[in-house]
């Protein structure tokens, strides 16, 4: 070996084996390899079965096993808080929702599409507040008792907040049902003739609505369609 | 406290807000469809570094959701499979691999990774390959790297980029792993 080879390291050959060598060192190599049987043997002591490895390793692919990403909604990292998804999400229910059907007042989609932007930790997150103190305050705003709603079957009172629809203000108050689900029970006076509990499904979630000739309501949140109609006849009971 | 809900239907929505969430929906989805598609790449390498098909699965969902938290950092045009393989490195070595080592399951210390490592890895049959087998007895540093650039076809800068060492240091432990494998397979009078 001469002087201008013994240079040549193992990971100088690793790099011509791979491909990765710059073009001096390859034609260096090339002409060691040329010139003398036993630098070649310095190769074969790096021989990897490349080919063998990379069928073996594709094997391996097929146990993955399937991917659960979390909805997009969820994601609250990356600058993009719920918060902010809450608020300009009013915006994309005008940009990108599809004509609100007939058979609901207009104030009803608007509810459902903000509702349907609600996610376990938009509830959860909420720090705890005195119901009784809310609801009073509220109750003043749209003109109905509502000290009664503090406590409704099977929902966890977590917070209730005046919203505007049309210039009339809407209350919406927001439970947490199992733990889990955002259930809302909105209110607003419109004067709406009264009607019975009407049973729907709104932007995929279960909701009840009724009437009392002055007030309106909407009970709103999961797919549990029962368990909305149920709760809503309670809740209509106490107001 | 009156909210935005009442400005839904004016003219005043905030529309430059709407878009960009849209645009950011589009790059979500973007990310969303690239890490399905680099996943099952993306787990194997997990399993094979942690030697362990569990945390290996628990690695390779938390570099996903890195990914998508992080999505804003990602840079179109660069190569996605490049970034999230990086995210898992750096996932195992901050957060996982300590959490492994502490709870007394870890299969080598940090100053133990260029050590042979022959522990059993009886979760890994999948990687039970001829040569493959080899590899996965390789230390750790040399495992990753030799995966990283045979397996995964890397280059010697991506992966010294994924590992963050030099790239003198990619050639050294391919070299040593490469010797390592050539001289099982001269023993064991296996493949030629």
């Amino acid at each position: 070996m001469t002087d201008t080879r013994r240079h040549i390291s193992d990971e100088d050959l690793t790099a011509y084996l791979d491909g990765e060598a710059p073009d001096d060192l390859r034609r260096e190599i090339e002409q060691a390899l040329s010139e003398d049987d036993a630098f070649g043997a310095r190769l074969s002591a790096l021989d990897l079965p490349l080919g063998q490895l990379q069928q073996e390793s594709a094997r391996a692919l097929q146990d993955a096993p399937a991917l659960t990403l979390p909805p997009a909604q969820i994601r609250r990292a990356g600058g993009f808080s719920v918060a902010a998804a809450l608020a300009i999400g009013i915006g994309i229910g005008v940009a990108i929702a599809p004509a609100p059907p007939e058979a609901n007042s207009g104030w009803i989609d608007y509810v459902a599409a903000y509702q349907a932007l609600y996610v376990q930790q938009t509830i959860s997150d909420m720090p705890p507040v005195e119901a009784s103190a809310q609801l009073a305050g509220l109750s003043d705003v749209v003109g109905r008792d509502l000290s009664q709603v503090a406590q409704l079957p099977g929902l966890e009172y977590r917070r209730g907040q005046e919203l505007g629809f049309k210039g009339k203000p809407l209350i919406q108050i927001a439970y947490l049902a199992n733990g889990t689900t955002p259930v809302a029970l909105c209110v607003i006076e419109n004067g709406k003739a009264e009607h019975a509990i009407k049973s729907m499904e709104v932007e995929g979630l279960a909701a009840a609505s009724w009437s009392d000739g002055t007030h309106s309501y909407l009970l709103i949140g999961g797919q549990d369609q029962s368990f909305i109609d149920t709760t809503a006849a309670a809740t209509q009971a106490l107001l | 406290m009156r909210s935005q809900f009442r400005c839904s239907r004016d003219k005043n929505t905030p529309k430059g807000i709407v878009i960009r969430w849209l645009r950011k929906k589009d790059r979500d989805s973007a990310i969303r469809g690239e890490i399905t598609r680099v996943y099952p790449r993306l787990w194997r390498y997990c399993v094979a570094i942690c030697k362990s098909r569990e945390d290996g699965g628990d690695l390779a969902q938390a570099a996903c959701l890195r990914a998508i938290e992080k999505q804003d950092q990602f840079e179109p045009g660069t190569a996605f499979d490049k970034w999230i393989f990086t995210i898992a490195k750096r996932v195992w070595l901050n957060e996982l691999r300590s959490q492994k080592v502490r709870r007394g399951s870890g299969l080598i210390l940090v100053e133990d990774a260029d050590l042979p490592d022959n522990k059993p890895s009886s979760e890994t049959n999948i990687f039970a390959g001829e040569v493959l087998s080899e590899v996965m007895a390789l230390p750790e540093a040399q495992r990753e790297t030799v995966l990283l650039v045979y397996v995964e076809g890397f280059s010697y800068k991506d992966t010294a980029a994924i590992l963050d060492i030099p790239i003198g240091t990619v050639m050294s432990r391919l070299a040593a792993a490469r010797k390592t494998i050539a001289s099982r397979f001269g023993e064991h009078g296996g493949v030629s």
